[in-house]
């Protein structure tokens, strides 16, 4: 159901009814703590009830600000002119910070559900909800798989109040908007969408507000579900939204002018729109000085080349273009492949298919057991399998070099498209030579420049040629260059007063 | 959106069977290429001998199980014979398991009698050919080429190749013997001369033949691939022979020297040679004139050298001690381009570029002159400016016979 479309069922005015429909709703599960209190004040005599769940509540957060303080007001003075009413009086008494009344039986549950207190009133057709949420939660921990050398070592949690907080610590703007919204029936999952007002593209906002309220599934358990169902529709390996684990990635994310979305229950946060060179940037680019920074950024984009080009290229040029080798290199591997019986495109696919298991037992094998089976894997299937003549030795090469520079793009997802295309690419290659391959990077390119993720062409700022943002893509300039922000993110572009250069050497003298 | 995605998922199997329909149909396997690194032509018994020298790979690389102790040839030659030379090396399939691989051939030895008969034809098949290179080198032979391709060289594994490192390493530093292409080869032998020069490579040394890799395993070789004379080809038929000095001498007119050593002696016109320069650049400027209605072509070179051996009584390390060993240097060059010229002007074989020169100078006066330029060209004298200027005198500047010399008086 979408969040527009919940039933209203209104509470009754009656407390035993109430408490009835919450048994039978919840089921009388066995963490539900229902405790009724009664209230004396001159004026009348009231019955209330505490609802809240245990474990999901702080508990010495409802012992110390909600029921003392309302065992302990019964003794003190009410002036009577001043009664208007007991739920006023209580929001008088209870000394939590954020206390909010629920009319129906949807919001009733919701707050329930979510760890909130509910105090239901006798008489009175709407609920107080007392936030008191306090649970097992993990602290803030080093970021498991993006990380970097020079850098904060903060990483977002599952607790999305935590993950705002790390945004808010890093940008101290009140431009910084968060705006909340619950998706998944059963899940009821809390997704905040972050952004900076006046930086921030509107339509695009738009675009992915009004995706986000046409979601209706059962459940959104990690960011990747809503990804899915987010995302153009495009039938493409490439990814068009970008996920981090890092808060200053998401934050200079947000100060670029994209749009982040928070999910409670991940610390895998998404940022959009996002093109192909954002996911061959990271982090440590900009921590890092410009010289060596650019200079890894050139590896980069040459390693993910090569990890989607390197087999094909070896098979196309040794099964149909032995011309191209020079003579040495050529005897060398002629050599080689003396007694080896598969033909070359075999030999790639088998030892590429290798690699994908090994890869896969790698990622899912106990801690204990890893060193003896990587052992295995090394030393069995690489060196065994050459001196049995099963393989030849150059193609072992390959395979773990394109391996290898896989794993050096930055982003996962843009990793996995790289091994899909490769398999496409080493067919066309093993029957059409280059020309196959030619046939299939023209394919792929032409693909990629029609992919667009929120209305941002997926190949900018190359294709349509923007020279502004060319600033950030193969190199990065000094920052003390880089003072507009990408145009196909944000109109607002002006990002810091025109240059201040670096202090001359001339003027320093004295 | 629906009917796209099933359109995408019904032709994608379809897309995907037609790659397979290719039966990938130029592919052949490392190992079913016969990879050839030099061949020969010989005419022997009015046919077209063909020889080619195949690389073994398994002998070459180091890798692969086999030891040192199954000492396998690197290469093996075989010949095929034909009536036409695409017949010949059509006959190949009778006796190669491999499909012969051309692209990696490095040289191409023509023996004497294929060179007498005319190798016009042989140049149409490397031209027509689409994989057999036009940048492979020329050789010619006394004898067969044959007897070339079976020689092993002690240093490379691959003679081809060895052969080709020779004729590079000549060309770039001795500046006797340039490199000859097949191209170059038919732009000159299609050229306004008609006349062409080919290098010759022969077996020297007397003895066993090192057509068995047991022959190589001791220090001295008893025969061995050694760069001889020059041959000259008209048209597209050998007439006769030139000297190295000759050679020499061509490369100074034709501005082909590279790299070189030149040595001259201490007076001029002595053959008793006893000190050296190393050529380091050198430019020559072929001027065509006209005096009297004479053609006359006037050759200016300018040259950088490096004095590497002083055997004379000069002393270079005063002005005038320079200025007399490049005065001496100037002569050794000069006399060597009239050698030159006049070996040449005696075979009527104008391989100095004369033609062309004049051709390009006033093309209305060569139409004239073309029907009769053989008999034109031998009554054309040179006349020759040489300026090198020596730039180093090495390490020392005193000869040390000299030094000696004075120590002895």
């Amino acid at each position: 159901m979408k969040a527009s479309q919940k039933p209203t069922i209104p509470l009754s005015t009656d407390l035993h009814a109430n408490v009835e429909r919450i048994q039978t709703r919840l089921g009388g599960s066995s963490d539900i703590i229902i405790r009724p209190l009664e209230l004396n004040f001159p004026q009348e005599q009231c019955s209330l009830v505490l609802v809240y769940i245990d474990g999901l509540v702080e508990n010495a957060a409802i012992h110390e600000f909600i029921i003392q303080p309302l065992l302990t007001v019964q003794d003190s003075d009410n002036a009577a002119e001043d009664y208007v009413g007991i739920k006023n009086v209580l929001q008088q008494i209870i000394s939590i910070g954020e206390l909010t009344s629920a009319a129906n039986e949807t919001d009733l549950f919701e707050g329930i559900l979510q760890g909130h207190t509910a105090i239901l009133i006798d008489g009175v057709s709407e609920a107080l909800i007392a936030t008191t949420c306090g649970w097992e939660r993990r602290s803030i921990d080093e970021p498991q798989t993006q990380t970097v050398i020079r850098g904060p070592k903060e990483s977002f949690t599952e607790n999305i109040r935590t993950n705002t907080t790390l945004l808010r610590r890093k940008i101290k703007s009140p431009d910084l908007r968060f705006e909340s919204l619950s998706i998944g029936r059963y899940t009821q999952t809390k997704i905040i969408i972050t952004y900076l007002e006046g930086v921030a593209n509107t339509t695009v906002l738009e675009e992915v507000k009004r995706r986000l309220h046409s979601i209706d599934t059962d459940s959104i358990l990690e960011s990747s579900y809503i990804e899915e169902f987010i995302e153009d529709k495009i039938y493409t390996p490439f990814p068009t939204i970008m996920n981090t684990e890092r808060p200053d990635a998401a934050a200079a994310g947000i100060l670029e002018g994209q749009i982040i979305i928070l999910i409670d229950g991940t610390p895998f946060v998404l940022l959009t729109p996002v093109t192909f060179f954002k996911f061959l940037q990271s982090s440590e680019d900009y921590y890092q000085r410009y010289d060596i920074a650019s200079f890894v950024r050139l590896i980069r984009y040459m390693s993910f080349i090569i990890s989607m080009l390197l087999p094909s290229l070896y098979i196309a040029i040794t099964t149909f273009h032995h011309e191209m080798l020079p003579t040495t290199l050529l005897i060398g591997l002629a050599a080689q492949r003396e007694g080896v019986p598969f033909p070359a495109l075999v030999e790639a696919f088998l030892m590429e298919i290798t690699f994908e298991v090994l890869r896969e037992a790698g990622v899912r094998m106990p801690r204990v057991v890893g060193p003896a089976i990587s052992i295995v894997g090394a030393l069995v299937l690489g060196q065994a399998a050459v001196q049995a003549g099963l393989v030849s030795a150059a193609m072992v090469i390959v395979v773990s070099f394109t391996a290898i520079s896989n794993f050096v793009v930055p982003a996962i997802n843009l990793a996995v498209a790289a091994r899909l295309i490769r398999f496409f690419l080493m067919v066309l290659a093993g029957t059409l030579g280059l020309f196959g391959i030619l046939v299939g990077c023209m394919t792929i390119l032409i693909h990629m420049a029609s992919i667009k993720s929120f209305g941002v062409p997926y190949l900018a700022p190359l294709a349509p040629f923007i020279k502004q943002n060319v600033k950030d893509i193969f190199i990065r300039l000094p920052w003390w260059r880089l003072n507009t922000r990408p145009t196909n993110l944000t109109t607002n572009n002006q990002r810091q007063p025109a240059a201040p250069q670096p202090a001359d050497a001339k003027n320093n003298k004295s | 959106m629906l009917i796209k995605l099933r359109i995408l998922t019904k032709s994608f199997p379809i897309l995907l069977l037609c790659t397979l329909l290719t039966g990938c149909w130029d592919r052949t396997e490392l190992n079913k290429i016969g990879i050839t690194s030099a061949t020969s032509i010989d005419w022997v018994n009015n046919h077209w001998q063909v020889s080619y020298q195949l690389v073994i790979p398994q002998s070459i690389s180091s890798q692969s199980a086999m030891g040192t102790s199954n000492q396998q040839a690197p290469v093996m030659v075989f010949s095929t014979v034909g009536d036409s030379i695409q017949t010949a090396i059509q006959r190949a399939s009778l006796e190669m398991p491999r499909t012969l691989f051309f692209a990696h051939n490095r040289v191409m030895i023509i023996g004497e009698d294929a060179a007498r008969k005319g190798i016009g034809q042989l140049i149409d098949n490397y031209l027509r050919s689409a994989t057999s290179r036009e940048t492979v080198s020329v050789l010619i032979t006394r004898g067969t080429g044959r007897k070339i391709l079976e020689q092993l060289v002690p240093m490379e594994k691959i003679p081809g190749a060895a052969i080709q490192n020779m004729l590079l390493n000549e060309d770039k530093h001795n500046s006797d013997l340039k490199q000859v292409m097949v191209y170059q080869l038919a732009m000159s032998m299609s050229g306004d001369s008609g006349y062409s020069t080919v290098p010759e490579i022969f077996i020297a040394g007397r003895g066993v033949e090192s057509t068995n890799v047991e022959e190589l395993k001791s220090t001295k070789a008893e025969t061995k691939l050694k760069m001889g004379r020059l041959a000259v080809f008209k048209k597209d038929q050998l007439i006769g022979w030139l000297s190295l000095n000759d050679g020499f001498g061509i490369n100074w007119i034709m501005n082909r020297i590279d790299q070189t050593v030149l040595f001259f002696s201490c007076t001029p016109g002595s053959k008793h040679v006893q000190s050296a320069v190393h050529i380091i650049h050198a430019k020559t400027r072929l001027k065509p004139t006209q005096q009297n209605g004479q053609w006359v072509m006037k050759a200016d070179v300018q040259a950088t050298a490096q004095l590497i051996e002083n055997g004379c009584d000069i002393d270079p390390s005063k002005r005038e001690g320079i200025k007399a060993l490049e005065k001496l240097a100037n002569h050794a060059v000069t006399t060597s381009m009239q050698d030159a010229l006049r070996s040449t002007q005696a075979m009527k074989a104008d391989v100095l570029g004369f033609a062309t020169s004049i051709h390009k100078k006033d093309p209305k006066a060569w139409k004239q002159m073309k029907e009769n330029w053989d008999e034109i060209f031998p009554q054309i004298p040179l006349e020759t400016t040489v300026n090198i200027s020596i730039e180093r005198l090495g390490m020392s500047s005193k000869s040390f016979v000299d030094i000696l010399k004075g120590k002895q008086e």
